[in-house]
């Protein structure tokens, strides 16, 4: 069996090509003010995102050409798991401190997010984890119980940084696989019972969370009674109406709107290109939502249906969380929207997430089962390799 | 269900779309009501906060006299504000404030304790005090200034001028009637904000530059002006009388040298005045003359050739009858010649003597004097006057109106007309504004003299001037003779008529003499009309000296040297000092948005500093400096000068940092810089750019 052989996904991947093409041109617009301002040009961060964009897609290509079941050889994911949980607890020694959370490593030409990293070895933990243990999953103590030991202490070490957007992202990235594994409805209850009296705890203890949530709340009878940034974020999608004010000739994009090509690009873009715009990009995250799933079900392994499902929902759920935050419908935290948003190392883990994917998508059960199409194809590639060979 | 191979749950997959689908529909519904339903609103606020339309108000014009002294001028005025937590040296500020305003130092310190972030401290601010309080340059001190119309002669000419309203619209007089050409137009800028509230110029909405109201000079001479106000004052409070008037007119042009009413009126403070006084009566109020109108008819018989100086008539001693209505005369006077008659102004002699006189031919020679139609004069609330048609007149009406009964006249259509007695018989079109200045000084609209029509022939003219002479001199003018000067004039005393009684009043008067001098060479008529007086009630007695006062301080005025004009140099500084105040706060505006609102202001300006923005502008005497600062966030950065031209780049760059090494032409456009832009600078470094053209 050739991992190499089947087909890529072309929704799949025509779908991202798209997204990571907007993202470029809507980073620049977006961004072009703060970098004349503080840069001198407007390019600045333009640049930059073309050239994450290009390194993101060339790690796609890597992952998209190794057997995505390489990851689970050698208790890979475990090794993943330990390498996560040490550079999670070391940033509490080395990491630095930015604006009172202790969430990057500075590496001089980047800052390196661990927790963007825990995501993807989290997914591929779980996804060898559940893949595994097949029906022991259905007894909590010898079946559930590691995972979930390794799930808490992941997540509590991201709480502390503090960090609970990505957080409320892994457990619910973490709770989506678990929901879809074998594991007994019942043990996932159990499980979601600890996190609300958590929830409460973080929140009298990080004053700054009530104080969003409670002005979110306030808000949904007068929207200008918003925080800063999102009242301007909501004005920004406000003045975009039904089709937009065109490209390049958003107004919030001076300086009104914080952040307005990193977490809050959405608004830029629902600015330039209206209601029309905001929906085509949620309906290309529903259309990744809809080939993972498709993928989930045609993986050739266990593994693959859980990873698909992991990197699917996290790529999905983030994004919908983050236009969600742009649009006042979820309180007001600190991610960014995937493909669209500025943000190197953001982008070189969606491009390996879905290097994984599309590797994924080429192993599919019924290409490889299928007819003559594809036996012609396999003697015509096979064909061509000769050829390629012999010059 | 479930599927031993299928480790994915498929119920639990369904209930996991369920939910995504679920969440989409939450966006696209919360996404519909955000752009969608809230558009308008949202961009309202939008727009909002990143335009701003500034109207910059334009410079109303003034109203001068004949000699350019200002009678109306809008002025500049300061309130003084502070922001008390701005306030850097408190005491040193009190202590000023103390020492300028007068008032203690304990005060002003209490003021600018006080937990607010803005408060008065003093209103109303001559420039000089604010000069004083500017120079401790303390960024918590707020200076607010404000346009106010400035009526520097006072009460003078006060009816005549009128007032504004407070947004400087005009209510009443020139100020009204001359309304659009005083006001200007306001100009607009339309600026845009970025979010620190830093200012762009929008190049979608170029600036409307205001354009300043002209400026109204006026045939008035301030120095007449104040005499007639001063002498019409003297006369109505001697004679105990209501109310007065007085016009003095050149009669070879039809030009107002002045126009008083009593009681006076202050322009500045026209909130303390009743209704009444606030109006130009000269021309509003339409009245019985009396015997001034006499003149008329005694034109009408000798331009006609019906009468003679020198025919005789007898006055019936003094009473006279004609159908029920009695006509008397002060005294019982037998046989009088015309000339007599009119030195005397007999009633019944001058009845006698127009007796033969055709109502339609009497009535055309009154209509060509101007009575019954408006003069035309450019002030606001003219009234025609009141003169029947002869088809309408009753058997005693041309009786009546040959000595000023049934005739309703206003004091400038009076003086008016006997212009054209004096002047040979023209009849000149009386007006009060010679000509509108613009801002640059072309002269716009200038008033030519304009001569409606011949009424009687210089010959009758000249008889009727010695008419005149002769009341002066023998007959009941004389109270308004001269020593030097020979004057001529006609007295007027006219019963009041009461409308509700629909009776002439026996004790209620309108004392009158209109005059012209000197005889000679007449270069002024001056009539005066004083209304109701009670310390006699004569036209020769109560009017008569008034006259004689004017016209002698009048040709006093002519020897004495001329004042300079002083009010000439306030009218400076209002020209230049005003465009600066339009300004809007220039702070934190990008330089080229500055100059280019100065530019199109036509301000002169000084740039200091290389900055890109605005830092702070010193408001100089005739120009501006402004002082400009690099923003704050690239001093430190390299910015992109690869386009520039040299001068460009050189304003971009923080000179301390940089030190520029050239290569390539002497001169052109950079089309490469040896650092990349945005790199951080931490000490001066060499940076090479290339110039090519």
């Amino acid at each position: 069996m050739n991992p190499n052989n089947g087909k890529i996904d072309f929704y799949l991947a025509g779908t991202i090509v798209i997204l990571l093409l907007i993202g470029m041109i809507i980073v620049f617009s977006a961004s072009s003010m703060m970098a004349q301002s503080n840069y001198g040009t407007m390019v600045y961060f333009f640049w930059k995102q073309i050239i994450w964009a290009i390194l993101a897609i060339f790690t796609m290509g890597i992952f998209y050409r190794i057997d995505y079941r390489i990851l689970k050889k050698n208790k890979r994911p475990l090794f993943g798991i330990l390498i996560t949980i040490a550079l999670l607890a070391g940033l509490y020694v080395l990491g630095s401190k930015i604006n009172g959370a202790r969430r990057w490593y500075s590496l001089g030409f980047m800052n390196f997010q661990p927790s963007e990293f825990a995501k993807l070895t989290l997914i591929i933990y779980m996804a060898y984890f559940l893949a595994s243990r097949g029906e022991k999953l259905r007894d909590f103590k010898s079946g559930l119980l590691p995972l979930v030991t390794v799930l808490i202490s992941i997540t509590a070490l991201v709480i502390f940084q503090p960090d609970m957007s990505t957080a409320m992202i892994l457990a619910a990235v973490s709770g989506v696989m678990l929901f879809l594994s074998r594991a007994k409805l019942r043990h996932i209850v159990l499980l979601l019972l600890p996190v609300v009296p958590l929830i409460i705890f973080v929140l009298q203890t990080k004053k700054y969370q009530l104080v969003r949530i409670s002005s979110w709340l306030s808000a949904w009878h007068d929207p200008m009674q918003n925080a800063y940034q999102v009242k301007q974020s909501l004005i920004g999608l406000g003045r975009g109406g039904f089709f937009g004010q065109g490209l390049g000739h958003s107004k919030q994009k001076f300086f009104f709107l914080p952040d307005s090509h990193t977490d809050f690009v959405f608004s830029i873009f629902g600015e330039e290109f209206g209601f029309i715009g905001t929906s085509i990009i949620l309906v290309l995250f529903l259309v990744i939502f809809y080939r993972g799933m498709r993928l989930a079900f045609r993986a050739p392994d266990a593994f693959g249906k859980f990873l698909a499902v992991g990197i699917t929902i996290n790529i999905v759920l983030v994004a919908f969380i983050n236009a969600s935050v742009v649009s006042m419908l979820l309180p007001a935290t600190g991610i960014p929207m995937p493909f669209l948003s500025y943000g190197g190392s953001n982008l070189l883990f969606l491009g390996v997430g879905v290097g994984i994917l599309l590797n994924i998508s080429r192993q599919t059960e019924e290409r490889r089962m299928s007819s003559n199409w594809s036996e012609f194809s396999k003697k015509r590639e096979q064909f061509f390799r000769t050829v390629i060979t012999a010059d | 269900m479930l599927n031993r191979d299928d480790k994915i749950n498929r119920l639990r997959l369904s209930i996991l779309v369920v939910i995504i689908a679920g969440f989409w529909g939450a966006l696209e519904i919360n996404l519909f009501r955000i752009q969608i339903v809230n558009h308008d609103r949202l961009s309202r606020i939008a727009y909002n906060q990143y335009e701003k339309r500034i109207i910059l108000p334009a410079r109303r014009g003034s109203i001068c006299d004949r000699n350019g002294h200002l009678m109306a001028a809008t002025s500049i005025h300061y309130d003084i504000a502070a922001d008390p937590k701005m306030i850097k040296d408190r005491g040193k500020a009190a202590a000023c404030f103390a020492r300028v305003f007068n008032k203690s130092e304990s005060y002003f310190r209490g003021q600018l304790k006080k937990n607010t972030h803005f408060i008065y401290l003093e209103r109303k601010v001559d420039k000089k005090k604010v000069d004083k309080i500017l120079a401790l340059n303390d960024p918590g001190i707020i200076i607010l200034d404000n346009f106010r119309r400035d009526y520097p002669f006072g009460s003078d000419g006060g009816q005549l001028l009128g007032f504004t309203d407070t947004d400087d619209h005009g209510i009443s007089g020139l100020e009204l009637i001359f309304e659009k050409e005083l006001a200007g137009e306001a100009g607009e800028a339309v600026l845009q904000y970025d979010g620190p509230r830093r200012v762009f110029y929008n190049a979608d909405y170029p600036i409307r530059a205001a354009l300043s109201g002209n400026d109204v000079f006026l045939t008035i001479d301030k120095n007449i002006q104040t005499i007639v106000e001063d002498e019409l004052e003297s006369g109505v409070k001697n004679a105990h009388a209501a109310t007065g008037m007085a016009v003095v007119l050149d009669p070879y042009s039809g030009a107002v040298l002045s126009m008083a009413n009593y009681p006076r009126f202050n322009p500045n403070r026209q909130e303390d005045y009743p209704l009444n006084v606030k109006r130009n009566r000269v021309i509003t109020d339409v009245f019985e003359p009396g015997s001034t109108l006499k003149i008329f008819t005694a034109a009408s018989l000798l331009q006609d050739r019906l009468r003679n100086t020198d025919d005789i008539v007898f006055c019936e001693n003094g009473s006279y009858q004609i159908y029920d209505r009695r006509f008397t005369d002060t005294k019982k006077y037998g046989w009088l010649s015309f000339r007599r008659v009119v030195e005397n102004s007999s009633n019944v002699g001058m009845i006698k003597l127009s007796a033969d006189l055709h109502p339609k031919v009497f009535f055309r020679y009154l209509k060509n004097f101007g009575f019954g139609e408006k003069s035309l004069i450019e002030l606001p609330g003219e009234a025609a006057g009141f003169l029947e048609q002869p088809m309408n007149w009753s058997g005693i009406s041309r009786a009546s109106i040959s000595i000023g009964y049934e005739i309703g006249v206003t004091a400038l259509q009076m003086t008016a007309a006997y212009a054209a007695i004096v002047n040979g018989g023209y009849l000149y079109r009386p007006f009060v504004v010679s000509h509108l200045r613009t801002l640059e000084g072309d002269i716009i609209r200038k008033t030519e003299p304009e001569v409606i029509r011949q009424v009687i022939s210089p010959e009758v003219s000249d008889i009727l001037k010695n008419l005149m002479l002769g009341v002066v001199q023998r007959g009941t003018g004389t109270r308004a003779a001269l020593q030097q000067i020979n004057v001529g004039g006609k007295t007027g005393t006219a019963k009041k008529y009461d409308h509700k009684r629909k009776q002439y009043l026996n004790d209620r008067y309108l004392g009158s003499f209109v005059g012209f001098a000197s005889y000679e060479q007449p270069k002024y008529i001056c009539a005066v009309f004083i209304d109701d007086p009670r310390n006699g009630y004569y036209g020769g007695e109560v009017a008569g000296p008034v006259f004689n006062r004017i016209i002698h301080r009048i040709f006093n005025l002519q020897q004495a040297p001329q004042l300079p004009i002083l009010a000439g140099q306030d009218r400076e500084e209002n020209r230049t000092a005003n465009p600066i105040s339009d300004l809007p706060e220039l702070a934190g505006f990008n330089i080229n948005a500055a100059v280019a609102l100065l530019d199109e202001k036509d301000i002169k300006y000084e740039i200091a500093g290389r900055g890109q923005y605005v830092k702070d502008v010193a408001k100089d005497k005739n120009h501006l400096v402004i002082k400009t600062g690099p923003l704050r966030l690239n001093s430190d950065r390299t910015p992109n000068l690869v386009g520039l031209t040299l001068k460009e780049a050189l304003n971009r760059l923080n000179l301390e940092k940089f030190k520029i090494a050239l290569e390539g032409d002497r001169s052109g456009i950079i089309t490469m810089q040896s650092i990349k832009p945005g790199t951080m600078v931490e000490q001066r470094t060499t940076l090479t750019v290339r110039l090519a053209n």
